[in-house]
């Protein structure tokens, strides 16, 4: 039994715990300059505005848009907190303020990239040497995080809408989205603005919204659930439209058109109670009924895209 | 409350305004105080239909402009004591039809005591049919057992739960199936939907099952709703309906070919 095969050799040898990448969204606090009258009455403003919002919400400071080279980081903490803000990690900022942020216990984070640029391409070296820094729970395990579930690949197609932020100097941190993405090849295009903003609707927990559908969608009718999930407890109608960001779900006969992943996600996937679909498609990639009409029509199935081709399979 | 049911379809010609003159005239005569009011501007049908035509002298488009009053406007049936008719004008267009008019004519009406309007819709989905379903409370979706008339009917429930005031106010509108022009031995054929598949499609309470029958167009020309001729399979069938309207549970009659059935009927013809 004493593990003289050692357990699958990437796994850190602890056993009394487990260490697994994860995804959360975060407020990132933007500092455009700091003085500590004004940052308070700036803040308490804020927090009167969403107080739920900000109890006991993590944040993460960041110097990058600082134009000084150093500022009462301390002050700036002990404020935070006493709004109810957690501040967690420090991004950006000089040497000697990274040195006073670690002396802090303040975790450090990467700085972001240029604008527009894709996160992924960002997963050189410099990431992991500033997550081992970390003196935190924040620091990752490599391995576990390439075993990252589809939580982050659900993750990038925010609807661009959602990206009006409520709160200016909010956003999310791209905490461990640079880690987990070394596994995810599709890209985050500057999505993070809209984690953070359907952060700030529904707070913490909430990075997928799915949406529920419990009566018939009819002939005529299109329902789209964006940034998550779709699921009709009820049948779809012929001529009636669904479409969603991830993946769509049917507890009933599935007849009109259904498109999962239509930002482009190809690990949606499509399941339905009875598949009767006038057309199916997953990220761009479809099938007309024509093509539907076999086995399964008529039948429980699923579909799912693999190498560009979607296949259908049963359930 | 007066309990304001639209009568709609969506496609054309599958028996909307039979169907509203026989559960109106149905409801009158199990003794509740109803009005039928016709919806289809510039094409109106129900008053031939009631067969009082000849007696409409001011019409819906005429209360709701504030040219005539409601008591001149509503046509007393001949047939029951209970019921009464707002015809549509023939000289209009739909789109005399204002919210706010219908909303206030629909009130009256309650005030004046009705406890059930039944609002006979135009075809289509357009202004007319939108006004008629708007305030409703049930909609009682009339179908032929065909796949266009379905696929209207669908589309039309649609429109019910989105657009209509209950929908707006996060409610719903109850929703009752009318399947019209049934015929058995054509579904056994497998030349026409069965109510089982209508149903399954549209996921909706079945209200009655309409044989196809000629006592229907019989009754619509000469101004005698269907529901009048007792005899008649279609008659019993929208009696069937109504009891089913006001709560009761009855089996559902005519589903099938039935040579008793068939030859009862023969005999009640001769006799």
């Amino acid at each position: 039994m004493d593990s003289t095969q050692a357990s699958a050799a990437s796994v850190a040898p602890s056993s009394s715990f487990r260490l697994k990448g994860g995804l959360f969204p975060m407020t990132l606090l933007e500092l455009k300059h700091f003085d500590a009258a004004d940052f308070e009455a700036d803040l308490q403003n804020k927090v009167s505005e969403a107080p739920a919002f900000f109890q006991q919400a993590p944040v993460v400071i960041s110097a990058e848009q600082l134009q000084t080279e150093s500022f009462d980081l301390d002050s700036c903490l002990s404020l935070c907190r006493q709004y109810g803000l957690i501040p967690v990690a420090l991004r950006g900022g000089s040497e000697s303020l990274q040195a006073l942020a670690r002396e802090l216990n303040l975790a450090q984070m990467a700085e972001s990239r240029q604008r527009g640029s894709r996160v992924a391409t960002n997963s050189g070296g410099e990431e992991p040497s500033a997550m081992q820094q970390e003196p935190s729970a924040l620091q990752q395990e490599p391995s576990a995080l390439q075993q990252e579930p589809s939580a982050p690949t659900d993750e990038p197609p925010v609807p661009e809408q959602q990206q009006l932020l409520p709160l200016d100097e909010s956003e999310a941190s791209q905490l461990e989205v640079d880690a987990a993405d070394r596994e995810a090849n599709e890209c985050v295009d500057q999505s993070n603005d809209g984690v953070g903003s359907t952060a700030i609707e529904t707070p913490p927990p909430a990075p997928m919204q799915s949406k529920i559908i419990t009566t018939p969608v009819r002939s005529g009718q299109q329902v789209y659930a964006a940034g998550g999930d779709l699921i009709v407890m009820s049948s779809v109608s012929a001529g009636a439209e669904i479409l969603a960001d991830g993946n769509i779900h049917v507890y009933g006969a599935l007849r009109g058109r259904a498109l999962a992943g239509v930002r482009g996600d190809s690990k949606a996937r499509i399941f339905c109670q009875s598949l009767e679909a006038e057309l199916i498609s997953i990220a761009g990639s479809f099938k007309l009924d024509e093509d539907l009409r076999g086995e399964l029509w008529k039948k429980p199935a699923q579909a799912s895209l693999s190498d560009e081709a979607l296949n259908i399979t049963g359930l | 409350m007066a309990k304001i049911i639209v009568v709609t379809s969506g496609k054309g010609g599958v028996g909307k305004t039979t169907t509203s003159a026989a559960i109106s005239s149905g409801l009158a005569l199990r003794g509740h105080k109803t009005a039928v009011i016709d919806f289809d501007i510039g094409l109106r049908n129900l008053d031939i239909v009631m067969d009082c035509e000849r007696r409409v002298v001011y019409d819906f488009v005429n209360v709701i402009n504030g040219e005539a009053n409601l008591r001149q406007a509503l046509i007393k049936d001949k047939r029951c004591e209970n019921l009464y008719i707002l015809p549509a004008s023939q000289t209009r267009d739909k789109d005399a039809l204002s919210q706010e008019g219908v909303e206030r004519v629909l009130k009256e009406l309650d005030e004046e005591g009705f406890e059930f309007i039944i609002c006979d819709s135009p075809a289509g989905i357009e202004h007319g049919a939108f006004m008629a379903l708007y305030f409703a409370d049930m909609a009682i979706v009339v179908a032929n057992p065909e796949v266009s008339s379905v696929r209207d009917s669908d589309r039309i429930l649609g429109i019910l739960q989105s657009k209509s005031r209950r929908a707006e106010n996060g409610g719903q509108v109850e929703e009752r199936l009318l399947l019209t022009r049934y015929n058995p031995a054509r579904v056994a054929k497998g030349e026409m939907l069965g109510v089982e598949d209508v149903e399954e499609i549209l996921a909706t309470k079945l209200l009655g099952v309409i044989p196809e029958s000629e006592s229907v167009l019989k009754a619509s020309n000469q101004g005698v709703p269907v529901i009048h001729d007792a005899d008649s399979n279609a008659g019993q069938a929208y009696g069937d309906a109504v009891s089913r309207l006001l709560g009761e549970e009855v089996d559902h009659r005519f589903l099938s070919v039935e040579q008793k059935g068939l030859l009862q009927r023969l005999f009640r013809r001769s006799a």
